[in-house]
């Protein structure tokens, strides 16, 4: 009898504890979110973080209030990269490794699934390539660049479901043929040089790395009729850079990847034109210090970027092309005076002014497998200047 | 007694145990993995040279090699020496070169090249079209700023038969807009050059004439309020730099002209400290329509007085002004009866293109 309520008090103690515990951890938060400023920038996350919502009449009304404020509260939490890892952690032991369409691969690759490719999507795309080819029979060139999911399979957990690239690719090929426009799958040159121990998709970020772009410089130029005969160096311009992989799955926030820069021996002068204004840099090193060290290249994805050079004379190339192409862009400036970059998922320009005003001699399609396999931008870029140029 | 004592915790113990395992591994996981072994706290460890090099030097570099090349290679390319030639090097021309007006009749004819390939003249350039692409389109010029067109020998079009031709577009408000090689024409010669302005300078975009990167505008400003646009607009290394406001200044700087003067007048000397190579143009104050000055605001009744100031501006600080009225015709409004609309800017850009002498 007396042993039981004992016990009984014991475990009115144990309640008692747990339930002011738990009361001062509310009241510790509360008061810890008064008193801590809210921070604006989430440098791991790349993303702003919700400010407080101004309590507003309507917003209350219509009952959208409480989500932002619940937005704001949970991004403005005390300790919250620490949760996040927790999270991750807590994840990893129950034996997750996939977050957000990223795999935990081995060696601490982050590694993007690709989803299976709407064929109506891709057959919109391929269409108006060729319906742009007819317009304007330049000679030129498809350049895809396979992901880290078909390349570096063997990095993939097991198992893990994705979408066949090589398939993929063989089917744009195949729908392009007969079209004048070239086609070149960078799988073998990129595979042959991962073999010999290139580094070829950095690990936090979906990108390729310079050094993979720079394995695969000869052939590309082979295919636009130029050879690759620079000679210079790859110099890491930064070890601290966590990817967008990292940011979006919240997976591998400790690992940091080596971004390098392509430095020739012989360097053409460059006039980098764009809406920001002129530079003399391929490279904005603002850039590196941001949220997106990647934007290094080219400042980050830009509708039209012209690059001139002072290698006159060496031709005029136009270039459709994704993120990918950034970092490869700098192997391509001397064998070109002029090469226009079009970013279609940012261009709101006119393309048949922009033909009609430039004599290009070449045009440049450069995607990796990832995005070309779900743009749509691309189709609508050139759909509407085909449509123009039949209107008129 | 420890027995049972030792049983009540083990629970308590296996829980702290396996929460301190857990806790360790989540420290563990929380560590750097891979080496950051750069002193450098941003982690850079290497600057490019070529970050060093002023865009305006790449610029002047790139233009010396063409030059050279130009000059040694069998198709002329523009080349300038008072002002720079544009960016690119282009052979087609719809219009004909005129040199800038004050340019006495013998100094300045502009050579011609070969014949446009892929322009085709409208009615409002005689049929034959010449091309401007060999050297000195724009010659040392005293900046000036009359805008009465100046006699030249240069073959073709002359910039009188042009200019006529508009005159008589204006008259009869029968204004031939631009095709689109025209326009790919015009653009060509204009890359060189920046707009910058009010909303007056935004139509220039709103009409698909020019792209943002030509044309550095803040809608609503008056001349002391769109600094960071003409930053901006030096910032692309032109060649020719136009001002194009509107009554905005007005408003801004009412029964204040000699403000407006000496505003205008400290961004005239900005650029021209920024850009000394650069061809400073302004454009002059257009007036409101008279249902504007009479319903909406009749401060911009004032306008010429304003447009005084302005040419004045251009005077003192030697720069050109250049004078539109004769384009205005109260049929060229917009609704809002203060822009105009796309007939006039044409008429505009190819009076411009004659002034400037691209």
């Amino acid at each position: 009898m007396k042993e039981t309520r004992s016990r009984k008090r014991g475990n009115h103690a144990y309640y008692r504890i747990l339930a002011g515990l738990f009361a001062v951890l509310f009241l510790v938060f509360f008061v810890l979110n008064l008193v801590l400023p809210d921070r604006t920038l989430s440098v791991r996350e790349k993303r702003m973080l919700t400010a407080f919502p101004a309590p507003q009449l309507d917003r209350v009304l219509e009952g959208n209030y409480s989500n932002d404020f619940e937005d704001y509260a949970s991004d403005q939490i005390p300790f919250r990269e620490f949760f996040t890892d927790l999270k991750v952690y807590a994840d990893s032991l129950a034996g997750r490794n996939e977050s957000q369409g990223v795999y935990r691969g081995r060696d601490g690759y982050l590694i993007e699934k690709m989803e299976t490719p709407d064929d109506v999507v891709v057959g919109r795309t391929v269409d108006a390539m060729r319906g742009f080819a007819e317009l304007f029979p330049l000679p030129q060139q498809m350049i895809l660049v396979p992901n880290a999911v078909s390349v570096l399979k063997d990095k993939l957990p097991l198992w893990a479901p994705t979408a066949d690239q090589n398939a993929f690719a063989e089917r744009v090929a195949e729908a392009l043929d007969g079209s004048g426009i070239g086609f070149k799958d960078l799988r073998d040159t990129l595979q042959i040089a991962g073999l010999d121990g290139v580094p070829l998709y950095y690990r936090t970020d979906h990108h390729w790395t310079t050094d993979a772009a720079l394995a695969c410089a000869p052939a590309v130029l082979e295919t636009l009729g130029r050879s690759f005969t620079a000679k210079g160096a790859l110099l890491p311009v930064t070890a601290q850079f966590s990817g967008s992989l990292s940011a979006k799955s919240g997976l591998g926030v400790r690992e940091r990847d080596t971004i390098s820069v392509w430095q020739p021996e012989d360097e053409p002068v460059i006039l980098v034109t764009d809406s920001a204004g002129k530079r003399a840099s391929l490279y904005s090193w603002d850039g590196l210090n941001g949220s997106d060290p990647y934007t290094v290249f080219l400042g980050g994805n830009e509708g039209l970027v012209r690059i001139e050079t002072d290698r006159i004379g060496a031709g005029r190339l136009l270039v459709f092309k994704d993120s990918y192409f950034n970092c490869f862009l700098p192997f391509l400036l001397d064998s070109f005076e002029t090469v226009d970059i079009v970013d279609p998922r940012y261009y709101s320009g006119d393309l048949l002014m922009l033909m009609r005003q430039n004599e290009y001699d070449q045009i440049l399609y450069f995607y990796n497998i990832n995005t070309f396999s779900a743009d749509t931008s691309l189709a609508l870029v050139l759909g509407e200047a085909v449509e123009q140029a039949g209107r008129k | 007694m420890n027995r049972r004592r030792f049983r009540s915790l083990f629970p308590y113990l296996l829980t702290s145990v396996l929460l301190i395992a857990l806790a360790a591994g989540f420290l563990l996981s929380r560590r750097p993995v891979t080496g950051a072994d750069v002193s450098d706290p941003a982690g850079r460890v290497y600057v490019s040279e070529a970050g060093e090099r002023s865009a305006a030097e790449a610029q002047s570099q790139i233009r010396a090699a063409r030059k050279s090349a130009s000059s040694a290679g069998p198709t002329a390319e523009p080349s300038g020496t008072a002002a720079p030639p544009p960016t690119e090097p282009v052979p087609t021309e719809t219009l004909p070169t005129a040199p800038p007006e004050t340019v006495p009749p013998e100094t300045g004819p502009a050579e011609t090249g070969p014949a446009g390939s892929d322009s085709e003249p409208r009615t409002d350039a005689p049929p034959e079209s010449p091309a401007e692409t060999t050297a000195d389109p724009e010659p040392p010029t005293e900046p000036e700023s009359s805008a009465a067109p100046a006699p030249t020998t240069s073959p073709g079009p002359s910039p009188e038969t042009i200019l006529a031709s508009l005159q008589e577009q204006i008259r009869t408000l029968n204004i031939d807009l631009f095709t689109p090689d025209e326009l790919a024409s015009i653009r060509r010669r204009f890359d060189g050059a920046v707009f910058t302005g009010d909303s007056m300078a935004q139509g220039l975009v709103s009409f698909e004439l020019f792209d943002e990167n030509h044309v550095k505008f803040q809608r609503g400003a008056s001349v002391g309020e769109f600094d960071p646009q003409i930053q901006a607009a030096i910032d692309t290394l032109p060649d020719y730099f136009i001002f194009f406001t509107g009554c905005n200044n007005v408003s801004t700087y009412i029964n204040d002209p000699t403000e407006y003067y000496r505003q205008f007048v400290s961004r005239i000397e900005w650029v021209k400290r920024a850009l000394p190579d650069t061809e400073i143009y302004v454009i002059c104050m257009l007036p409101a329509s008279d249902r504007f000055i009479q319903y909406e605001n009749y401060h911009v009744a004032r306008s010429p007085e304003y447009d005084a100031q302005l040419k004045l501006v251009c005077q003192d600080t030697g720069v050109h002004y250049v004078d539109c009225h004769w384009m205005v015709r109260q049929e060229l409004y917009l609704e809002d009866g203060l822009h105009f609309n796309l007939a006039f800017y044409t008429v505009l850009i190819k009076f411009l293109a004659i002034e400037m002498g691209l």
